[in-house]
């Protein structure tokens, strides 16, 4: 196994759901060769033995086979179902897989798993990663028991996809990161209405490179949260540290949004709520990451669950007022 | 098309040698080509006074043509050229013709990149690759709106190609290569559309209950390694219902050590759940062999956007060549077909 990170995190009844992004390489090594998992039929796992130079590395992450241009990931994740009561401590984790790699658009594995509960159902948007290029598919549950897969919602590229807790005018809402190949700037958070989830349009640019323009690329962290202010959603933004010796770091910000008409930011976090700094954040399969994918608020305090350099679970409490404080009086540039 | 417009005037005064030197360029290839080139082994047979419209023959000045969208409109054929103004942006004109080869363009674009208002931030360079689609008594155009956010697939409605109403995005970026289906299936919307992944390229289908909100996305077909569309496909044309299922045209791209080779294909989809690929060209219905589809501002290029099927069911493939030019080839439906049933399931 390589790491437990990226959580999906909601409340729901009184109990706090974790949906765990589990990600594993091949156990087996061969001196020369890389192992590129794919998950098969009746999802079978096998892997690709590749000469070390019959690719280029990337990253810890993935690689380039150097014979199509393509891209391959060096691990296969699935999500696995925690539970806990105080939100801290984990009860149980499931022993088997809540959800494992199934079909064509998920051959390279299942990501990055997002939980909004909506009406009292559980909606949960994950990254499915193919040949076919990296989309975002949905699947809903009412008893983390039974789980419904609803196919893809958002094609390739597309990731780090959100669903707000209501509807708004009667839409649902989403804000989602695309990121084609044709671009002309970084991947940038847009947001998209729907009727009934499985239908997407009106897509906005959200917040752009304008907003940080030293950001390599920005994404959706955890679903949206109501408060008095507007929708606050935390998320992320990737930039070239001068403290980190030049590497990319993952840091933590957040943005408030209008509660009626959510395509309109009302404050801008200008600055980073959380930047890698403990060892768990700075040190792993891939470091200086914290990629916040859960936002509860209990009792004024808002637990902020999230991977640590793609490879630990961890989780931050800070009191919402101040989160909140801290966007909205964030030093105008 | 009105040639007596002073600014054509103007044009030609300045660029008149240029022009005629063209023209005569022109001929010279076509004189060259006749009888001289072997292209018996292509499904489309090229109309032999192609290439039908070249930048020289425009009421206004433009750096190229890239392609065109088709349709049949009473008894005119109705082609939405995608053109490269002297800016570097693309618009959209409207070209007319009785005959299906000589034909009259507008000066005005139906459709121009927007630079204010709410549309302009997708398409402030360009709105190009038309794709037209008589669908419930109107005419619906699918195209590429290009704007710094990238390619986002946005559809617009006219009744006479004289004005057309924009009905805004239908996709996030990167999308390209958008066609509706000419009715529903099964009570939805559908169109076929190429999502843009960097690496490759598949074709995908989508669904919609009111032409705004799409999902249900499903993958059609993708890129076969060791066939001429090894690299990335596209949809080229709209579907056209036949007994078989869905026929249409669609781009395949291969890479190569002198760059990307364009060629054209023909598919057939299942009538009633288009996700299922019933048959596949093993080989290109279309080919550049011609010196006007080896060069010009993207080399070695078919591709289209539109053909139109006569009464007979014979088809007009109308398709844009090396970017830089509008060619038509002729077909039938069952030869076509034919062409995509010898390849059975074996891709």
């Amino acid at each position: 196994m390589v790491g437990v990170f990226n959580p999906g995190a909601v409340a729901f009844g009184d109990k706090v759901y974790l949906l765990l992004r589990v990600a594993e390489a091949a156990r087996e090594h061969r001196p020369g060769f890389v192992a590129l998992p794919r998950s098969g039929a009746a999802g079978r796992v096998t892997f690709d033995w590749l000469r070390e130079d019959e690719v280029d590395v990337i990253d810890s992450r993935m690689v380039t086979v150097k014979a199509t241009g393509r891209l391959r990931l060096t691990n296969l994740s699935h999500l696995r179902l925690a539970v806990s009561t105080d939100g801290l401590a984990l009860n149980r984790i499931e022993p088997a897989p809540f959800l494992a790699p199934e079909g064509g658009n998920e051959s390279f594995g299942i990501e990055d798993p997002r939980i909004t509960v909506i009406d009292g159902r559980a909606w949960m948007t994950y990254v499915a990663v193919s040949e076919r290029g990296i989309a975002t598919a949905l699947a809903s549950t009412d008893d983390f028991q039974r789980i419904e897969r609803r196919g893809i919602i958002f094609q390739p590229e597309n990731k780090d996809v959100v669903l707000f807790p209501e509807r708004v005018d009667g839409d649902y809402v989403a804000i989602h990161r695309p990121s084609g190949g044709a671009r002309f700037g970084i991947p940038e958070m847009w947001i998209a209405r729907s009727p009934d989830l499985i239908h997407w349009g009106r897509h906005r640019p959200l917040v752009t490179e304008e907003h940080w323009p030293d950001a390599i690329r920005l994404g959706a962290g955890a679903p949206p949260v109501r408060t008095e202010d507007g929708w606050l959603v935390i998320y992320h933004g990737v930039r070239k540290s001068q403290r980190h010796d030049g590497c990319p770091i993952y840091f933590t910000t957040g943005m408030i949004l209008d509660l009626e008409r959510p395509e309109r930011v009302l404050y801008h976090g200008r600055t980073p709520l959380l930047e890698p700094e403990l060892a768990h954040e700075r040190e792993g399969f891939f470091p200086n990451v914290i990629f916040v994918t859960g936002c509860v608020v209990r009792d004024g305090q808002v637990y902020l669950y999230h991977g640590a350099a793609d490879t630990v679970t961890a989780v931050v409490s800070l009191p919402l007022d101040e989160v909140v404080d801290c966007i909205k009086h964030a030093p105008k540039e | 098309m009105n040639r007596n417009r002073p600014i054509l005037e103007r044009n030609s005064l300045v660029e008149s040698t240029n022009v005629e030197e063209a023209r005569k360029q022109r001929e010279a290839i076509r004189e060259s080509l006749r009888g001289e080139f072997s292209v018996g082994s292509d499904v489309v047979v090229r109309y032999e006074e192609n290439p039908i419209i070249l930048y020289d023959a425009l009421p206004f000045r433009c750096s190229d043509i890239l392609n065109a969208g088709a349709v049949r409109v009473g008894d005119e054929y109705v082609l939405l050229l995608t053109i490269e103004r002297m800016e570097g942006n693309f618009a959209l004109y409207t070209a007319r013709s009785k005959d299906g080869y000589s034909f009259a363009i507008n000066e005005r674009p139906l459709l121009a990149p927007m630079h204010e208002g709410q549309w302009a931030i997708y398409e402030g360079m360009g709105v190009l690759d038309a794709r037209i689609t008589y669908l419930e008594d109107t005419y619906y155009i699918t195209y590429d709106a290009l704007g710094r956010h990238g390619h986002c697939l946005a559809l617009a409605r006219t009744d006479d190609f004289e004005s057309a109403l924009r009905l805004g995005t239908i996709s996030e970026p990167d999308n390209k290569s958008g066609a509706l289906f000419p009715k529903r299936i099964n009570g939805r919307y559908v169109r076929l559309e190429r999502p843009w992944t960097g690496d490759s390229g598949s074709i995908w289908v989508a669904y919609s209950d009111d032409l705004v909100y799409w999902g249900g996305y499903e993958i059609v077909m993708t890129p076969r390694e060791g066939f001429w569309d090894a690299s990335r496909i596209a949809p080229a044309t709209p579907p056209v219902e036949i007994d078989k299922g869905w026929l249409f045209i669609y781009g395949g791209i291969k890479d190569t050590s002198g760059g990307p080779l364009f060629r054209l294909g023909a598919a057939i989809l299942d009538k009633d759940n288009p996700a299922n690929l019933l048959a596949r060209t093993n080989v290109p219905i279309l080919t550049p062999r011609m010196p006007y589809e080896r060069v010009g501002d993207v080399p070695n290029m078919v591709y289209s956007c539109g053909a139109i099927v006569e009464d007979n069911q014979d088809i007009k493939l109308y398709y844009g060549a090396a970017d830089s030019c509008i060619c038509v080839g002729t077909s039938t439906v069952s030869k076509i077909v034919e062409a995509c049933m010898e390849s059975g399931r074996e891709y």
